[in-house]
């Protein structure tokens, strides 16, 4: 799984070009968004309630998924992050691994296992994702209520009652957005939180690394006065 | 062993968890509050009444009061997320912060194996 994990690692610039690329597009639709405000905008308020029905279901909707799918760019950048931070780490790894190669065997310091919070750092940054997405997935169907709803000229909507499809279409936009919004936000303290394990097992491999590094040095020099040791001997010629 | 102590003492690394616990608490919050408290009353106000009864609202009404609940949360609600991301933030600055002293002891240590080096060279 970690192998896993460490492979995919290595594909960390797609997911953020992915990501870039999704808030570049965001931010096109919404220059696109603010050209149909504008030309909205610029009618009577009596044309724009009863004629622009397109233009305001466009406007409704897309002001309900557009935020959900920049925040899920922003989380595959994030996401990037957290991969090129693993990729740190099992180079560091293999870093310490090939400085204690040199010192024979028997006398080989282990080298320090992964922290928990190492090891679930991956895990975590997944959920992240997931969250985004599904937040994304809830954003489009929500948008797709609101432009049912506002299809409809506005007089309508206001004078629709209780338990009516478009009342409840309205409570089903209003309600969502009510969780949909914290939503996005866990999915980027998810992203987060990946990101301050991922740093964390850094800071952990550098220190314990440091040390055992120090402790090889002793042996190596102990060694030294009492056999040969490999890379020295190397050194040597 | 290296004469200098080692960096997980520093007080960085001792605060950043606290720092990513309260991002973490707050994100969290947000979430629970717009799931238990803003949803339920958004789908009470809207999906219950006709626009013509919520325009008719008195002063001190229940509907008033929810739509009063309604317009002034979100107002606190996104900065209260917002705040707990940069608390994340704070937590990376703060882990940030100690690798360059980490690195400093690395070069202290390394710096020990060029006259073992220089000595089996001689040698």
């Amino acid at each position: 799984m970690q192998i896993m994990i460490g492979k995919m690692a290595r594909m960390f610039p797609m997911l953020i070009l992915i990501g870039l690329a999704i808030v570049i597009t965001s931010l096109a639709i919404g220059i696109f968004n603010a050209q149909t405000a504008a030309a909205y905008f610029s009618e009577s308020k009596a044309v724009r309630e009863t004629s622009l029905l397109a233009q305001r279901a466009a406007l409704e909707s897309t002001g309900i998924w557009l935020p959900t799918f920049k925040f899920l760019g922003l989380g595959l950048i994030l996401g990037g992050i957290v991969m090129a931070l693993r990729l740190i780490i099992d180079r560091l790894r293999q870093a310490g691994e090939e400085v204690l190669v040199n010192l024979p065997p028997e006398h080989r310091p282990d080298l320090p296992q992964p922290p928990w919070f190492g090891l679930l750092m991956p895990m975590v940054m997944f959920i992240g994702e997931l969250i985004l997405i599904w937040s994304f997935a809830v954003g489009l169907r929500t948008a797709a209520v609101a432009r049912d709803v506002f299809a409809n000229p506005l007089p309508v909507i206001d004078s629709a009652g209780a338990g009516s499809p478009l009342l409840t279409g309205l409570q089903q936009i209003h309600a969502t957005e009510s969780w949909l919004v914290p939503l996005k936000f866990l999915g980027i303290g998810t992203e987060f939180l990946a990101i301050i394990m991922g740093l964390a097992t850094i800071i952990f491999i550098l220190t314990r690394q440091t040390a055992v590094i120090d402790q090889a040095i002793e042996i190596g020099r102990t060694l030294n006065q009492t056999e040969e040791v490999p890379a020295l001997a190397e050194a040597a010629g | 062993m290296n004469e200098k102590a080692p960096p997980s003492s520093s007080w960085p690394l001792k605060i950043f968890p606290l720092f990513s616990m309260l991002g973490w608490i707050l994100v969290s919050l947000a979430l629970v509050l717009g799931v238990f408290f803003l949803a339920p009353n958004a789908a009470q106000y809207f999906g219950e009444n006709a626009k013509a009864a919520r325009d008719a609202a008195e002063n001190g009404s229940f509907l008033l009061r929810q739509l009063q609940i309604l317009s002034a949360t979100p107002r606190w609600l996104e900065p209260l997320a917002f705040t707990g991301i940069a608390s994340f933030m704070i937590g990376i600055a703060l882990e940030f912060s100690t690798i360059p002293r980490l690195l400093v002891q690395r070069g202290n240590v390394m710096a020990r194996t060029f006259p073992l080096i220089v000595q089996a060279e001689r040698s």
